[in-house]
């Protein structure tokens, strides 16, 4: 059997639940052009909403409420900045409040290079809020992973996407050394650089430990502290913004919890994404997270 | 200009002469616990037993009253200002007195309070706003939307002025959705009048939309007969000028209520003969309530 896209996949699981279980999709111009990178199939149960970015929400929380277990598409990150508000404000604190879940599977699409507002990836946000689950599933068996998780809770999830992505078949695996000189964390389409860097610094004769990062919250530190305790010292890189952000966070639970190892953060710089190529800050390269390396192991910070 | 702020305003002058007299004795009962059980939540706060904010919904009671006739298991979403509805639903009061007293036996375990209520038990399904104002509107039309089933939603003249209301409005006209909507119109966002926040009135702007609407006071019978007269098939807006009589949080008073419609439907009811009866429902609630609260 041929093996599936991510894309493939994200439509085959949201087939099987607006066909088969009763569940509702809600987004805006999802059924036209390109239908989300083929990613939403063509079936019953998809809401076309209209341009009310901040009722839209409302509208797939309200669904929530009635037992429908909504999928919500925000083409990009930045309308999360619009429709949050029901999200982490409402659906988020339901549980812990009235032991009642509002599970909505939020799917929030970042993207490179596609201006000042569309390229923003803000993951760090939801991270932000106490009851989210907020993962950045890469590849297929991700997805399926986030997706039962989903199911077998009832909470809401965000869930961190990436257009890069979409094509993706192979599964990413941690590939964690003894004794390494670095281990290189990453989220997002970040991975996909971390693992040219890691490359790179491996033919250099570096011993380079990789570990990806899907589950942002709740976050397993033990299961990545392992290979922070087996290497000199660590990076977590992102595709957001630096300061309040998701490896920022993460380098620090990991010192908290790795004694006597530094962990640095690197993410896209406190700029604006311009649509201009030279300015467009986008996710760390295998070439910046090859300086940044380098800088680290010279005993110096990244950032510097 | 017809004056808006009265307590007659486009209402009906005989409209308690169209309805039976145990339902009225209900309605006015429905009103007087609702108040008996505020004035044990204000001696509460007095006495510091409850120490959170509460929402009191001492002076717009009628309106709960009247709109619960109407609400047999469908979902219900409400603004932060919702203790009548909750009491009009006959939802658990124990379980409402110890949420405000913070304790695990309260509908929320103690944790949410007076604002954020949540009551999903004795086929009643009650859902409660958590502090954005008119965040239950969206979610009404969601809900509706998703379960094909009539939902009541009720909210404030504040909320109508948040965009997501209006949108979630024009949304329900799109989908025909069978939706109640009733705004408390209190004139007041905590203290700030409607006048001085918007020249438009909510009832004309679902007409634009496209939805029918109406726009009176707190007359319960009047209520009674628009509310029974909604055929469901269609969303309705309702936009009723009520007299709030506290505080927007807490229990201080600010002054005198334009018009104070327990008193208008007493009196209504006691020219119709009902005044043995009036007194009985009276006795019993102070004594309801007060074994509720103090025993």
């Amino acid at each position: 059997m041929e093996q599936l896209t991510l894309a493939q996949t994200i439509q085959e699981i949201t087939r099987d639940h607006l066909e088969n279980h009763n569940g509702l999709l809600f987004g805006q111009c999802v059924t036209a052009v390109g239908w989300v990178n083929g990613s939403v199939p063509d079936c019953r149960n998809i809401v076309e909403l209209p341009m009310t970015d901040v009722a839209g929400a409302g509208f797939a929380v309200g669904a929530a409420l009635a037992g429908r277990r909504p999928i919500f598409v925000l083409r990009f990150q930045d309308f999360f900045t619009l429709n949050c508000n029901q999200i982490i404000h409402y659906a988020a604190i339901s549980k812990e409040l009235h032991h009642q879940g509002v599970p909505v599977f939020v799917r929030c699409i970042g993207t490179d290079a596609a201006g000042p507002v569309h390229s923003i990836m803000l993951h760090n946000i939801p991270m932000y809020f106490p009851g989210l689950k907020v993962y950045a599933p890469m590849t297929p068996g991700e997805y399926r992973e986030t997706w039962n998780d989903f199911m077998n809770d009832d909470i809401p999830m965000f869930v961190s996407e990436h257009r890069s992505a979409y094509q993706m078949k192979e599964e990413l695996h941690d590939h964690i050394e003894d004794n390494a000189d670095i281990v290189l964390y990453g989220i997002s389409d970040a991975r996909t650089q971390m693992l040219l860097a890691a490359e790179k610094l491996r033919e250099e004769g570096l011993k380079v430990s990789t570990v990806h990062i899907m589950k942002l919250k709740p976050l397993d530190v033990g299961r990545l502290t392992d290979a922070i305790n087996k290497a000199k010292a660590g990076i977590v890189i992102d595709n957001g913004f630096p300061i309040c952000g998701a490896a920022r966070d993460i380098a620090y639970q990991l010192m908290v919890k790795a004694p006597g190892k530094k962990v640095y953060a690197l993410s896209s710089e406190d700029h604006v994404k311009c649509f201009n190529p030279a300015q467009q800050n986008r996710t760390p390269d295998s070439v910046k997270i090859i300086g940044a390396v380098r800088k680290v192991l010279k005993g110096e910070c990244p950032h510097d | 200009m017809e004056e808006k702020r009265t307590s007659s305003y486009h209402t009906e002058e005989n409209a308690l002469s169209c309805i039976a007299d145990d339902t009225a004795l209900r309605i006015y009962g429905k009103i007087v616990r609702s108040r008996e059980m505020e004035y044990q939540v204000i001696k509460a706060v007095e006495e510091k037993r409850v120490i959170a904010p509460v929402y009191l919904t001492l002076g717009q009671e009628a309106v709960a009253a009247a709109l619960t006739e109407f609400i047999h298991g469908e979902m219900v979403f409400t603004q932060h200002r919702a203790h009548d509805i909750y009491l009009s639903l006959g939802a658990d009061l124990g379980k409402f007195r110890d949420e405000l007293l913070g304790l695990e036996s309260g509908f929320s375990g103690g944790r949410a309070g007076s604002s954020c209520l949540r009551y999903m038990e004795d086929g009643i399904r009650l859902i409660g706003h958590h502090g954005l104002i008119g965040e239950n509107v969206p979610q009404a039309v969601g809900a509706s939307l998703a379960s094909g089933e009539c939902v009541f939603c009720v909210f404030g003249d504040g909320s109508a002025e948040e965009d997501y209301v209006l949108e979630s409005l024009g949304y329900a006209v799109t989908k025909q959705l069978p939706i109640l909507f009733v705004c408390m119109d209190n004139d007041l966002s905590i203290l700030t009048k409607v006048a001085e926040r918007r020249s438009w009135d909510l009832a004309q702007v679902a007409s634009g939309f496209g939805m029918e609407s109406r726009d009176l006071s707190d007359c319960p019978w009047t209520l009674y007969e628009i509310f029974r007269n909604w055929d469901r098939k269609a969303p309705l807006l309702v936009n009723v000028r009520v007299c709030r009589e506290r505080w927007h949080s807490g229990i201080g008073i600010d002054g005198e209520r334009e018009w104070k419609r327990n008193e208008i439907v007493r009196e209504q009811l006691i020219r119709k003969g009902l005044e043995k009866e009036v007194m009985q429902i009276e006795d019993d609630a102070r004594e309801e309530m007060d074994l509720l609260w103090n025993n």
